[in-house]
């Protein structure tokens, strides 16, 4: 019967398709296809993220009105306070830090355009224009152009990359409060741009208003980037950890340039094999 | 007169172009805009309204754009959209008619839910696996439902109006042209 050959013929090539896909089978052509479209991609997502902007014009002037009221109880509470005062003490030390140490790390920023993105409820990811060839590598920290942690690289292209941030409920990072000199927990992202500070042991204080930095003890992010500021501490005494809000610093929806954290080495590599 | 191959590229290119904006310009969009997509629908309308052929066509290359440049891990969004657009075909070809509202709402509500089923299944399937997969985002149910329908609808309407394609047609002698019977 025609018919049911049809039907053969469709479900084994969908088949066939998912497992090529799942051997990787398919990744020159992917590749291939992404190189020839890249140019067209960059212009359909500037048109996309300006579409985007405007969209959000109302939804940004609700969002505004509410957080200026609640910057402006809480500016009231803490015009003069001492709280308020060592956290942007400490902002400002931890961003001194930073930009210490991109001149002596052996890091060096690439700048990366988002093409994609997937950013709705639990999910946080977004595509970028670099990919191998420019030296980038998985678990590869990405900032904001002001130096404010966005993720990390989790998926690798020849010419693109996926960049997970830290409001993905699947994303982890080991962190510490600025001003002290170990790992004192992981933010993890909690969906909808908001993520959780946990497992801190009940010894480490911790407020509002800290500063959460990168810990530096993963081997390819970097310490002393800024993750975002302490929200709302929870503790109990029985518990031998305690957890915290944070509020992130970047603003993750509507990330359009960024930058890569890689090694020197990385960039000398890429450029050398291109040339 | 435009030739089957032709017609095959053009369509191809069609849903290669909504593909790309899907993944690049409505990834964008806020919140529920976000269910204003324009392959998925591209794809159901052809099986709905045009050859299974053309529609896996479509679906090939409108998925092919979503794999590619989405930032989603192992949708496999060409193979799902292919199962879908048969899955319409057969059931429009066979079971319900695709002449009458309720007929294509029927068939819009079978596309929405088996693409969402086989999205959901090939996430559970790839978590048993242990890979941790970046799941597709989509709007809320009611939204893409609704946008699905919206495109669906004013398509049959234009059809309706504007075209003989769901007159009778009345005919007959050889070496005339077909007529729609009209009272």
């Amino acid at each position: 019967m025609p018919r049911d050959r049809a039907l053969i013929i469709v479900i084994a090539t969908a088949i066939a398709l998912l497992l090529l896909a799942l051997a990787g089978f398919v990744g020159p052509v992917r590749e291939f296809v992404r190189m020839v479209l890249l140019p067209f991609v960059r212009v359909t997502s500037s048109i996309g993220s300006s579409v985007g902007s405007v969209l959000r014009v109302r939804q940004d002037a609700v969002a505004a009105r509410d957080r200026a009221e609640e910057l402006d109880a809480r500016l009231r509470a803490i015009t003069v306070d001492y709280v308020r005062l060592r956290g942007l003490e400490e902002e400002n030390r931890s961003l001194r830090a930073q930009a210490k140490f991109l001149n002596t790390s052996g890091f060096e920023s690439l700048g990366a355009r988002v093409i994609s993105r997937a950013i709705l409820y639990e999910t946080a990811a977004v595509t970028v224009d670099r990919g191998a060839r420019d030296g980038v590598e998985v678990g590869q920290a990405v900032l904001t152009d002001e130096g404010l942690l966005v993720g990390k690289i989790t998926t690798l292209g020849e010419r693109t990359s996926v960049v997970l941030l830290l409001s993905d409920i699947r994303s982890r990072i080991a962190a510490r409060v600025a001003g002290t000199d170990r790992l004192t927990g992981i933010v993890e992202g909690r969906g909808n741009g908001t993520a959780r500070y946990t497992l801190i042991p009940q010894s480490i204080p911790v407020k509002r208003d800290d500063v959460v930095v990168t810990a530096g003890t993963e081997e390819k992010v970097p310490g002393n980037l800024a993750i975002g500021l302490v929200n709302d501490v929870q503790s109990q005494q029985t518990d031998p950890f305690k957890t915290a809000a944070v509020e992130l610093l970047a603003p993750l929806d509507r990330l359009e340039l960024v930058s890569i954290m890689i090694p020197r080495t990385s960039t000398e590599e890429a450029v050398s094999s291109s040339l | 007169m435009i030739r089957p191959w032709s017609r095959r590229l053009l369509t191809l290119a069609i849903a290669m172009f909504c593909g790309l904006v899907d993944a690049t310009v409505v990834s964008w969009l806020p919140g529920n805009w976000q269910s204003i997509r324009w392959a998925f629908p591209f794809v159901v309308l052809l099986a709905i309204f045009s050859t299974r052929e053309r529609s896996l066509v479509a679906a090939i290359g409108g998925g092919f754009m979503l794999d590619l440049f989405l930032p989603s891990s192992l949708a496999f969004v060409t193979a799902r959209f292919m199962l879908v657009a048969f899955i319409v075909h057969v059931l429009g070809a066979r079971l319900v008619s695709n002449r009458s509202l309720i007929g294509i709402w029927t068939l819009v509500i079978t596309a929405f839910l088996s693409d969402r089923s086989i999205s959901f299944g090939i996430q559970v399937f790839m978590r048993q696996l242990g890979t941790n997969i970046i799941p597709e985002v989509h709007a809320v149910f009611w939204a893409e439902l609704a946008w699905l329908f919206v495109v669906v609808t004013a398509t049959f309407i234009v059809f309706a109006a504007f075209t003989r394609r769901f007159l009778p047609s009345v005919y007959t002698h050889r070496g005339r042209s077909e007529m729609s019977h009209t009272i």
